[in-house]
Formats: structure tokens, sequence, C-alpha cells
């Protein structure tokens, strides 16, 4: 125990079973210490027996032996029961009385505490450092244990290293002497930092590095290079890692693959929160960038907080500290979970309404097909009807009557024919003849009279004729309804596929014609009012129009409820253009949503899909806009008006906008 | 004594004239009258009053330009000389909310969907006024072959000797 301070040189020891490993730390160890010249040398060699032999060479030599570097083995991880040779090796010059006051380094290539957690508990290793090691690293660990090897055993000789040994080093040394005595210092009481507002992160890992040095003697530095494992998910954590630089990413494996759940940097304690897990691992730690870090075995651990009140109370802040920003994190992911599932659900009901839409479609256009030969058929077969009816008549004066039912020029309002019945029964004074001739058609009292006239028989052979007419003329005109409404169908389902096909001579008036007679059903008491000029034929596709006017009358519609007007327009403001408004005295667009009334957005009201407002409108301004045209909206209370602008020429919407 | 009447209000003429020659079929002693508009079923309804008949039965389609079907039906139940009149909706498109309202506000009587049956028709008509003309106390015996005449025999033996 007695230390030799002797002239010349002190050794450095570096211990390691691999040539190459040993041969490049001993010269990374020289050029560390290259400022102290012939003061220093550096002894290479190999296992416990060569190590002893080095340590009593050099001391018979006069030196001192300040720091001895001992490579530990790879071991296998499941065989415990193997001791590390390089441990072999420090407990030997641990225990050996010449050597006992050589500061002791651990070279190891594991970057966990595993393994050599026992090296460290023995109080054997004073310090350890990970294969890859950095200068930095290596310097670091120099000169902290040379300073402590100097202060302790040749205070006398502080001045030859004093190039290598500064205030820090020297403060931090006699805190380590202190320690490695068994000495604890008290620290001064002070608020609970829980509770102090002012406190950083930064002045926190301070104030617990420094507690830390001081409780656990200036415990050893590891550096590890980018990708190293700190800690496996799932496994026992030796202890924890305080980072003192760098960053480490803590990874979680999903069903998806590996889940960044967050990045720690300088500050962090790694695997505080396992030791809540029974010690179990929650998440893999890997270094992202080189990262220089504290281990602290549980054991070590427990010693310091049972030495420091205040490493307890900084502990705590840390944890909680720690908890707090993964709970923040936890809400936030939380939020955004439910933010993405009613994303989800929207689009869903989007899609399904989309789908809706289109196999309403399809089933329209279907039926239009289906429902347009029957009402062909029925239409001729009506007029062969009438045709073989006039063959078998042999009547003229019945016929005369048939045909006067069948003209459909005539349109009588029931007002009308009650005011005429009145009349003629002033005529014939009768009401049911009276009636009756109004039927056949009797239009003026000698009309009436001649009529009246004729044999019973023959009235009533008339009566038959005027009642075949008028069933021939309202089944023409019901199955012309259909033909029309099969038209109008088709040209709305046919939009989507033929949106592309431009024909020429198109006519808007007629197009917004039969859009009304399609949304005829829903008009109600809502007036419709015309302005309609005369304008140029456009080149359009009349199908994908349809569309258009459908929907901007069903918004109209929608907008109305029950009564209001409804004012369509056609005109040309500017040549080579058409402008088709349409204007309802409705309530108005909100101004919150008129904004937004051009996305593709479903309303649902009743449980039913509008496609009023949103998808419709979205649909339409893309019509218009293939088109080479412009749809606008202009809204306040009381009168709200699409203007739909056309180009008269075709225009290709890959080009823009022609000239003509 | 005045006529038996039955309104029929409906605006498409193709569907008024299928509706009046059905009705014609099997009803010769009660009066078909027709109205395109609401407010035109209101004006038979005042000639037949004038005329002194008795309107027995209005048959309204409810989409009608201007006042629809219930406004009227609900108009007529409203006026005590028109409520005893029998109200019946015949209609294709009526929604919830409008066949609410005419049963509930307009003492509807009876509802028929299009397209309707011959059959159906017939039957409801026949009911119906043979109610009116039960509850209002008419003289039965010159409908007793066209509508139910084991009931309107049995009213009118119930009616007594003091007619």
């Amino acid at each position: 125990m007695t230390p030799r301070a002797l002239p010349g040189a002190a050794r450095v020891l570096v211990v390691h079973d691999d040539p190459a490993v040993g041969e490049r730390l001993a010269d990374d160890v020289r050029t560390l210490l290259d400022q102290l010249g012939d003061q220093v040398d550096v002894v290479l060699t190999a296992g416990t027996d060569g190590a002893l032999r080095a340590g009593r060479e050099a001391l018979a030599a006069g030196a001192v032996v300040p720091i001895a570097f001992i490579g530990s083995e790879a071991l296998d991880p499941d065989d415990s029961d193997r001791v590390d040779p390089g441990v072999e090796t420090l407990v030997a010059l641990h225990d050996d009385p010449d050597l006992s006051t050589v500061r002791t380094v651990l070279v190891t290539d594991r970057a966990s505490l595993r393994g050599v957690e026992a090296a460290l508990q023995r109080g054997a290793v004073h310090a350890m450092l990970t294969e890859p090691w950095t200068q930095d690293g290596l310097g670091e660990l120099l000169d902290a244990h040379l300073a402590t090897f100097v202060l302790q055993h040749a205070p006398e000789r502080m001045d030859d290293f004093i190039s290598q040994i500064d205030d820090d080093d020297r403060r931090l040394a006699l805190e380590r002497i202190e320690y490695e005595r068994g000495g604890t210092s008290s620290p001064p009481e002070s608020t609970h930092l829980l509770l102090d507002p002012s406190v950083t992160d930064a002045e926190l890992e301070r104030r617990m590095v420094e507690l830390l040095d001081r409780t656990l003697g200036h415990p050893p530095r590891i550096r590890v290079a980018p990708g190293t494992v700190l800690i496996e998910a799932g496994e026992d954590v030796g202890g924890i890692y305080v980072i003192l630089d760098g960053t480490v990413r803590l990874t979680s494996r999903t069903r998806t693959g590996d889940r960044i759940l967050h990045e720690q940097s300088t500050g962090a304690i790694i695997g505080l929160l396992s030791l809540a897990e029974h010690r179990r691992a929650m998440q893999r730690c890997r270094a992202v960038t080189d990262v220089r870090a504290i281990p602290v075995t549980l054991d070590q651990l427990a010693r310091a907080l049972d030495a420091s009140p205040e490493l307890a109370r900084l502990l705590t802040l840390v944890l909680v500290n720690s908890l707090a920003k993964r709970l923040r994190r936890s809400d936030q992911l939380q939020i955004e979970l439910d933010q993405s599932l009613a994303d989800l659900s929207a689009a869903r009901a989007q899609l399904v309404a989309s789908e809706r839409f289109a196999a309403l479609g399809e089933m329209a256009a279907g039926m239009a097909h289906e429902l347009n030969n029957p009402a062909a058929a029925l239409v001729r077969a009506i007029e062969h009807a009438t045709d073989d009816l006039d063959e078998l008549l042999d009547d003229p004066a019945v016929s005369e009557v048939l045909h006067a039912k069948l003209d459909r020029s005539i349109s009588t309002s029931t007002a009308e024919m009650r005011r005429r019945r009145r009349a003629m029964i002033d005529v014939v004074g009768d009401r049911r003849l009276a009636e009756r001739l109004i039927g056949l058609g009797a239009e003026d009292a000698d009309e009436g009279r001649r009529l009246a006239a004729l044999p019973a028989s023959d009235l009533d052979r008339l009566d038959a004729g005027a009642r075949l007419g008028r069933a021939l003329r309202n089944a023409t005109s019901a199955a012309e309804r259909i033909q029309e409404l099969v038209t109008s169908l088709r040209a709305y389902a046919r939009g989507d596929q033929d949106a592309s096909s431009r024909l020429d001579g198109v006519d808007v008036a007629d197009g917004l014609e039969t859009a009304l007679r399609l949304v005829a059903h829903r008009l109600g008491d809502i007036e419709v009012e015309r302005r309609l000029d005369d304008v140029p034929s456009i080149s359009a596709s009349p199908g994908a129009l349809q569309q258009v006017w459908t929907n901007l009358l069903t918004n109209a519609i929608d907008a109305l409820g029950d009564a209001g007007t409804i004012e369509l327009g056609v005109s040309a403001p500017s040549p080579g253009f058409v402008r088709v408004t349409v204007t309802d005295d409705g309530p108005g667009i909100p101004a919150d949503i008129r904004e937004r009334i051009f996305e593709p957005r479903f309303s649902t009201k009743d449980g039913r899909v509008h496609y009023g407002l949103g998808l419709g409108l979205s649909i339409s301004r893309g019509i218009v806009e293939e088109h080479g045209g412009h749809l606008a909206v202009d809204s306040r209370p009381g009168r709200t008006t699409f203007t739909v602008d056309l180009p008269v020429a075709a225009t290709d919407p890959e080009e823009g906008r022609n000239d003509g | 004594m005045g006529d038996l009447v039955v309104i029929v209000l409906e605006d498409e003429t193709e569907v008024r004239d299928a509706i009046v020659r059905d009705l014609m079929t099997f009803l010769h002693t009660v009066r078909i009258d027709e109205a395109d508009t609401a407010d035109d079923a209101e004006a038979a309804l005042h000639d037949a009053v004038r005329a002194g008949d008795h309107v027995g039965l209005v048959l309204a389609d409810h989409r009608l330009p201007g006042r629809d079907g219930v406004d009227l039906l609900v108009d007529l139940h409203h006026d005590p000389a028109t409520a005893p009149i029998r109200k019946v909706l015949l209609t294709g498109q009526a929604d919830h909310q409008d066949t609410i309202r005419a049963i509930n506000d307009a003492g509807l009587d009876w509802y028929i969907s299009k397209p309707w049956q011959l059959e159906e028709l017939q039957a409801v008509v026949v009911r119906q006024l043979t109610d009116f003309v039960v509850d209002v106390g008419l003289d039965p015996l010159p409908y007793v072959s066209e509508l139910d005449g084991a009931r309107l025999m049995d009213a009118y033996a119930r009616r007594g000797p003091t007619d």
C-alpha cells in the first residue's frame, strides 16, 4: 500500500487478449499522453499473469502504475457460469498488495451492462470503456483516473502531470477518493425541485450527474456508436443509462413493423420506467448518434439513492417529467387516433354514398332502356288502334266526335267546362243532358239543340265515340310522357360516360327543360319563371350538362322547401359564350359554408343522403370546367344565383380556352 | 231533392278522366263533378250547394299546383257546413308528413294509393257514400241499388214513419 514516488516514467498498462485491439488502444493512449513525453510509458501485455508481471516490473523499475486498461472477453450470454477473464485479471490486480492502487478500466465491446454488472459491483473496476472507443471518451477517462491516482497516491508529483490534469479533474478526483473511502457528503436541503419551475432540464441533468459522480465516485462513462442497442425490449434491464450526449431512439415492435415511440437526447434517463415493470424493458433503446452515457447498475443506483436524498428527489422529478411527457404524447396520439377514426368513417360514408349513386345511375340507365321499348310500342299501338277504329266505324258522326276528342291541342279547364255546362243547362233545361252535350263537345246553343234533337241511341253512340277518343288521347299523352321521362333519364344517367364526347348544336334551353321535367315532381308550390333569350346552340356534352342543370335545380328546390320562385335564365351577355342562371328566392347559403359548397362533401338529412350541395356541386363545377366554362355562385338572403358560362365552340380542357 | 255528388280533384287530365270513367261504371244515380285545382273543387262545391245538391265525397289528389289536396281537405273539415263530406286521398306520392296531416287535421276517411284498382276504388266509394247518406240522413231509397243496399234499408227502417 505504500505509494512509491519515484522519478522517471509512469507506466500505463494495456492488457488485452486481442493483440490488434490492444495495440490500437496502446497507440491511442500514447497519443493522448503525448504531452507528458518521457514521463509516461505505455506497456502492452496479455492475460492475468502478463498483467501482474508487467505491473511488478514497472514497480521494480521505480515507475508508478496509475492505470491499467484490461480487455474483457465476449462471453456467451447463455453461459452465465463462466467468469470473464478480464474480470479475473481485474480482481487479481485488485488483490495484489503492491498493485491494488492501480486504477482499473475494463474494456468491453458490449454496450449492455449485462455481464459486466458483476465486475462493476465488485468494486474492482474503477471505470469502463466500450469498444469502439473514441479519443474523447478515452481521454476523459485517462484524465479522470490519472488525476485520482496522482492525488491519492502521488500528490507530490502533481506538477509532473499538470498539463494533463485541470481543476475540474482534480475536484472530481477528490470526490471520487472521498466516495471510495466510504464517506458521503450530505447535500444542502432545498425546496422540492418539482415545485421549482425555474429548474431547466439541463440544470437537472447537470445536478444529477454531479450527484451520481459524488455518490458513486465518478462512475465510468461509456461511448457507443450509432446503431448500438442499449436495451432490448422484453429483456431484464441491469440498470439505467444517463444520457450525457447524443440521441437514443425508443422503438416498439408492432404488427406493422417497428414503431418509433420517441427519441430522447441529452439529459434523458433510459430504463427508468422499466423499473416499474419488474425490470422488464418495454421498448428497445438504440443509439442513433454517438452516445455518451453513464451506466448505473441497480445496485449502484440503490447506493446512490441511499447516500443522497437529493438524488432521490431529482430522480423522482425526472421520472415525473418523463411520464408527463409520455402522457402528453399519449394524449396527442389518442386525439390523432380519434381524428383518424372520424376521417376514416367519413371517408367510408362518402364511399358508400358514391357507390349508391353509381348504382342508382346504372339502375336509372337500365330502367330507362327497359321502359323505352314498351313506351314506344304503346304509342304505336294507339295509332294503329285509331286507324282500325275508323275502319270499323261506319258512322262519320261518331268518327268526327272521336277525332275531335283525340285532338290534343284543345285543353279545357274544369272551371271552363262547368261554365259551359251551366250555359247549356239554360239552353236545354236538363242538367244530365247538358252534361252529355258538353261532353260531346257542343260549344254553343245551336250545336246543343242539334245534338239534343238526336234520337237517344244516336246520342249513346256519340257518347261512346267521345269517350273512346278521350281514352285514346289520354293513352297517347301518357305514353309520350313516359318517353320524355325516359329520354331525360337516359341523358342524365349517360352523363358520366359521355362527358368527354361533344356534340354540336346543343340547345341549353332544351336541356334546362328536360332537367326541369326530371325534378317536376319535387316542385310542389314552387313557381318556375323563365327568361330565355335566343342564344346560339353550343358544342357540348348534353348528358353531362343535364347533370349540372338537374343539380342546380335540385339545390334551388332544396333551398326553397315548400314554396318560392325559381328563375331560369338563358342569355348571351358576351360573344362566344352562353350564360345559364338558376336563381331562387330562398334563405341563401349561410356565409359560413359558402366557401365550402364546392368541396366534395355529403350532407345527410333524415338519414337520407342529399346530393344537393356538396358532391353535386363539385361534380357540376368539374363538368362546367371540362367544357371550358365557369360556374359561380352569388348568394344573399332572398336571392341565390348560380351562373354557368359556357363557350359556344368546343374547347379542349387540356389545351385551355380557344380563341373562338 | 238534389243529387248526390262526388267531386274528383286531380290536375292531370288523363288521370282525372280515368278516375271519372271508373266511377261512371258503377255510379249512375250519383253525379260526378271534376276539378283540376283545389280552388275549382271549392267552386264546384258551391255550385252544387246552390243547386241544392249534396256533395257526399271529395276524392282528392295530393300534389297539385297551388293549394294541395290535403290543404283543401283540412279546410273542408274545419267548416261545419262541409265537415260531413267524406274525404278520400288518392295519391301516388304523399310523404309521411302529408299523410299524418291528412289523417289528423282533415279527418281523412280513406287513403288510396296510385295506381288504384277498380274494385278497391269502387268498394271505398260505395262505403263512404253509404256512410254519408246514413249519417246525414238523406233519403236512402234512390241509392239502394248502387250503394250498400242492406245498410241503407236498415237505416231507412230505423228512420221510422216520420218521413
